[in-house]
């Protein structure tokens, strides 16, 4: 979250809003969200209905996997990091910031 | 879990702006802003 948190400026430059989403109640998301200076709304999952839509549920930890989502303004997935790929966002980043994106 | 290229999945979540909870749809953004959805494990974990 940090890593988007750093980026904001870039990406909202480029039209983009930044949703962080787990698994969390959305109070602990708050407090999350303070205590590591995110400015950005983190959506809370409770019960995972979404996660599992998305097919990132993972059974092992009975959480989600960490990844990120670029989805375009037509709705469509334009990129996507999966674990290990999801902390650094600069794929995510650099794509919103090509210039067809900012149409 | 979905393509590049499929339609993302819409959704309704909330979260706590402070004061409030809130309503966020993804269709709402639709011809409107991208969107980075990034799904993390916990809250208080790293990344």
């Amino acid at each position: 979250m940090k890593n988007f948190q750093q980026n904001l400026q870039k990406l909202e430059a480029a039209d983009t809003q930044v949703l962080g989403v787990s698994m969390d109640s959305a109070f602990a998301n708050k407090a999350f969200a303070d205590q590591i200076g995110v400015t950005f709304p983190l959506l809370s999952d409770w019960g995972g209905k979404v996660t599992r839509e998305y097919g990132i549920y993972k059974d092992q930890y009975q959480a989600a996997r960490r990844v990120n989502f670029l989805i375009g303004k037509d709705g469509k997935i334009i990129e996507e990091q999966v674990d290990k790929d999801a902390i650094d966002p600069t794929k995510i980043v650099d794509a919103c910031e090509r210039p067809k994106m900012k149409n | 879990m979905p393509k590049v290229g499929d339609t993302a999945p819409d959704f309704t979540l909330k979260y706590f702006d402070g004061s409030n909870l809130k309503d966020v749809k993804l269709s709402d953004y639709q011809g409107k802003k991208n969107v980075v959805l990034a799904f993390y494990v916990f809250a208080f974990t790293g990344g």
